[in-house]
């Protein structure tokens, strides 16, 4: 792994680590001091084991080509400046109701578990990585720059999502790498969603970098990727209530990597930490979760109901081509490859579909009108998994090609 | 990202939006209960915008949304500036006006029941 993907890992997980902390701490009942201590030694050492576990020296004497260096920082600039244009000072309705809301408890050491007062609208038992790292810096900064905050950490997530596929493709092949950035830079719900100060995107990335790690596994048997991967969908679960289904399934599919020999401990104990967060959350202090609670006696009835999966099914197609129109044409041309190559699919493009299987499963369940609850938020559903759907396509279309060329 | 952070500081936080206005004017009330404080939210016009700016510049003070328009021990009600039909109806039907502010876009009471 190139030193600048393992420091854009080394920063997302920052994040988990500052919100794990700092959620314990206040569960605890430690002083800021302490636990501001805590986290910047927990930070300087996971960005020394990660680097010397992670870096390969071969890797980081090797410089980035000048021509692909050029299209990274011009497209980070272009990020950038999209991202500022525009960025709400509030954001948008969920930050307002759920996330900044959070933070807003869990900056005061005193009133914090008031937020668990709240059953409706607030969904106080989502997990605490955005919301707990947003009021931990709050807790130090407060109430000067308050925007800003979670201004930084949804901007950095929209940016680091594509600026890790190009990392990954320049290599091998530089126009679709390309070609990747573009397809984020002209999505504008993508951008619009990376600055409203949601956590759709931080799952997104999360997810993504989960398959970036087991791609490293696949490629140089080292069980640190093994810690890498389970410390990313550790960072899923603790993002949002989807990260425990997204998790589940992943260690499903890699059930046989996962606990082959010594990678099981090196799995547990990178998901390890972030299971204890979402445990003493949701067992000790959250309301039970709004969907779980209404286990309403209609259940069958809606598993039974056609006009139900129609809806669904027209609701998904109707978002894709709306919102993901380009992501939809370059999953049509991926499965004509595969059509034309006679050859699967790739397995982690698999994985995606059951994920999204699951996502249709809790619509077919769910307590709440169906119509309303599709409209809120099916798009941003499809959008947390839209950014490993491009690098997994991308990456085995660019190794088909690598093949190619080689023979 | 540092230069973008401190560009969008320019930008955005020193503009003045509907939430900082609501924030503003709340600020004299929360300052004035203590942060435990449990208050009654009456939906007027069923707008849950309002209602969640309100709670989002209260926090933590538990502001309870009521669903049955009912006005309980300490309501709070957002009503628009324009709308001074319901701002006289709901001072005349409250026992006691607790708390009162206005701004450019809503009037703000604190009420108890009759």
């Amino acid at each position: 792994m190139q030193k600048i993907t393992a420091q854009i890992f080394w920063l997302s997980l920052l994040c988990g680590c500052i919100s794990i902390f700092y959620f314990l701490s206040l569960a605890i009942g430690l002083p800021v001091i302490v636990t501001t201590l805590l986290i910047i030694i927990a930070s300087f050492f996971l960005y020394r084991k990660m680097m010397q576990w992670l870096v390969k020296p071969e890797v980081e004497a090797e410089p980035m080509p000048p021509k692909a260096l050029y299209i990274l920082l011009g497209s980070i600039v272009l990020f950038c400046i999209f991202e500022i244009f525009l960025s709400r000072k509030y954001g948008d309705w969920d930050s307002i109701t759920i996330w900044n809301f959070h933070a807003l408890f869990l900056r005061d050491p005193e009133h914090w578990k008031r937020i668990f007062l709240y059953t409706e609208y607030a969904h106080s038992d989502y997990p605490l990585l955005t919301s707990g790292t947003t009021a931990f810096f709050w807790r130090l900064f407060y109430p000067a720059m308050p925007g800003l905050v979670p201004f930084t950490l949804t901007a950095m997530f929209c940016t680091l999502v594509p600026v890790l596929i190009y990392l990954e493709l320049y290599k091998k092949n530089l126009q679709l790498a390309t070609l990747t950035l573009l397809v984020f830079l002209s999505n504008s719900y993508y951008l619009n969603c990376g600055i409203v100060q949601y956590a759709d995107i931080d799952l997104s990335f999360f997810l993504l970098g989960a398959f970036v790690a087991i791609n490293y596994y696949k490629k140089e048997a080292k069980p640190a990727y093994i810690l890498l991967c389970g410390m990313m969908l550790g960072s899923c679960l603790w993002t949002k209530n989807e990260g425990i289904m997204i998790a589940a399934i992943f260690g499903l599919f890699y059930f046989r990597t996962f606990t082959k020999g010594k990678n099981l401990v090196y799995f547990l104990a990178g998901i390890a930490p972030f299971i204890l967060g979402v445990a003493i959350l949701k067992l000790v202090y959250a309301p039970a979760n709004d969907l779980i609670d209404g286990q309403h006696k209609v259940a069958w009835q809606n598993i039974l109901d056609k006009e139900r999966y129609k809806l669904i099914f027209g609701y998904i197609s109707d978002k894709l081509n709306e919102r993901f129109s380009a992501i939809k044409i370059g999953l049509i041309l991926y499965v004509l490859d595969c059509v034309f190559r006679q050859r699967f699919p790739a397995k982690n493009l698999l994985m995606l579909f059951v994920i999204m299987g699951g996502y249709i499963l809790v619509y077919i369940y769910t307590p709440h009108d169906l119509e309303w609850h599709l409209k809120t938020s099916v798009d941003r559903l499809i959008l947390q998994l839209v950014p490993a759907a491009v690098y997994i396509m991308s990456l085995d279309l660019s190794s088909l090609r690598l093949k190619t060329v080689e023979q | 990202m540092g230069v973008g952070a401190l560009m969008y500081h320019v930008k955005e936080e020193r503009k003045s939006t509907e939430m900082d206005i609501v924030c503003a004017s709340l600020q004299p009330l929360k300052a004035s209960i203590p942060p435990t404080s449990h208050l009654y939210y009456l939906m007027c016009q069923g707008k849950k915008q309002r209602y969640a700016s309100s709670e989002y510049c209260l926090a933590p003070v538990f502001l309870q949304l009521d669903h049955n328009n009912k006005i309980h021990d300490s309501t709070l009600l957002v009503i628009p500036v324009t709308d001074t039909d319901s701002v006289a109806y709901y001072k005349m039907s409250a026992g006691k006006i607790l708390w009162e502010n206005r701004d450019s876009l809503y009037h703000y009471l604190l009420i108890n029941p009759r």
